[in-house]
């Protein structure tokens, strides 16, 4: 860290080398195109190493801070690219409750074809939701580590994480 | 807080990033290559900038003490002009006021008419320039000299006939009119002399 912060490259090459393979992998969940996903691996990397003054080893470890980074950097991109808007219908799906526990039940099948019509769901959902999934699901991060990198609340994107799983079950309900 | 098992979302998700790019063996090079060629090239984009924000708020800092001196001098130099222009304005007021008042105040103030009138013989110059000084320049009409025959004060001056130059005065609606018809009786006066 020492050497990161004094700008020695040693450092620099020590921390892109531990931790670039991780970073390249959660961008490249969302991002497709290798090249794209390089880019913004090394603009990651690059901002780190300019705001490493920033960090704050007893918030989070280096690797969620670079997370982070990389989160922001990703929505960005995938906001450039595809402007997300909400349609009616879909802020319609709200307006029933449903319990954590049924949905809960209906999300914990292991049903084949709902997997499927699952997985064909998640490629519809505006970046930061299908962000916020992979961290937790896939990646298995705490609600709390996906906080920082999300910068908000742990209540906040419990509810959030509600909304995204109500909105699946209605859809695979419609389907 | 509550973990949610959400099994097949799992499912789903592991499917879906199966065949997701692998980390390619090269990425560290790469990426440090990458990573070394934008900082050589990031100092020479920056100092520009930074070069022409200082500039900028330099330009700006000049324009507002400019604007501040400027403000400031103004303001010490209006209320001189104001006190100018007011005065020449105070007396015409006055003079005006003296316009409308009624034929007695009129007869009253002889001093007024004697000065017109012995200004008007002693000048007798062309019937604009009287005019213009008799309505505007105030102060003239107060400098000019008496004529050594006349009278000054109210106690010397007794007229024996009545003055044709007072029942012409009275006669005027405003100082123009009173100016004019003053002047035409002393023309008229002179002529028959």
């Amino acid at each position: 860290m020492e050497a990161v912060k004094s700008g020695q490259s040693e450092g620099q090459s020590l921390m892109v080398s531990r931790y670039g393979g991780v970073v390249f992998a959660m961008i490249a969940r969302q991002v497709p195109n290798t090249m794209d996903a390089e880019e913004l691996t090394s603009d990651t990397f690059l901002r780190a190493f300019r705001s490493i003054e920033s960090y704050d080893a007893k918030r989070a470890s280096l690797s969620t801070w670079l997370c982070r980074i990389a989160y922001r950097l990703t929505l960005d991109f995938l906001k450039r690219r595809r402007p997300f808007t909400v349609s009616i219908e879909e802020s319609e799906v709200w307006q029933t409750d449903v319990t954590d526990e049924q949905l809960e039940a209906e999300l914990s099948t292991g049903n084949e074809e709902r997997i499927d019509r699952l997985q064909m769901l998640m490629d519809d959902l505006p970046p930061d939701e299908r962000l916020l999934l992979t961290l937790y699901y896939f990646e298995e991060r705490q609600l709390e580590e996906c906080a920082f990198i999300m910068d908000a609340t742990p209540h906040a994107l419990a509810n959030r994480l509600y909304r995204i799983r109500k909105k699946l079950y209605k859809q695979l309900k419609q389907s | 807080m509550r973990t949610f098992e959400d099994t097949d979302i799992r499912e789903a998700l592991q499917r879906k990033f199966a065949d997701t790019p692998q980390v390619p063996s090269d990425l560290n090079e790469r990426l440090l290559q990458r990573i070394q060629k934008e900082e050589d090239t990031a100092p020479k984009h920056r100092i520009l900038p930074i070069a022409l924000r200082w500039i900028a708020a330099a330009a700006v800092l000049v324009a507002v003490l400019a604007l501040f001196t400027w403000k400031s001098h103004t303001t010490k130099i209006q209320p001189q002009m104001a006190k100018q222009e007011n005065a020449p304005k105070v007396i015409e007021k006055d003079h005006v006021d003296k316009s409308q008042t009624s034929h007695a105040n009129f007869a009253n103030d002889t001093r007024e008419v004697e000065q017109l009138h012995t200004r008007s013989l002693e000048t007798l110059q062309p019937k604009k320039k009287n005019r213009k000084a008799v309505r505007v320049e105030e102060p003239m009409i107060t400098e000019a000299e008496p004529l050594p025959e006349e009278p000054e004060t109210e106690q010397e001056y007794l007229p024996t006939e009545p003055d044709p130059f007072l029942l012409a005065a009275a006669k005027a609606q405003d100082i123009r009119a009173r100016g004019e018809l003053v002047y035409q009786e002393v023309v008229q006066i002179m002529n028959n002399h």
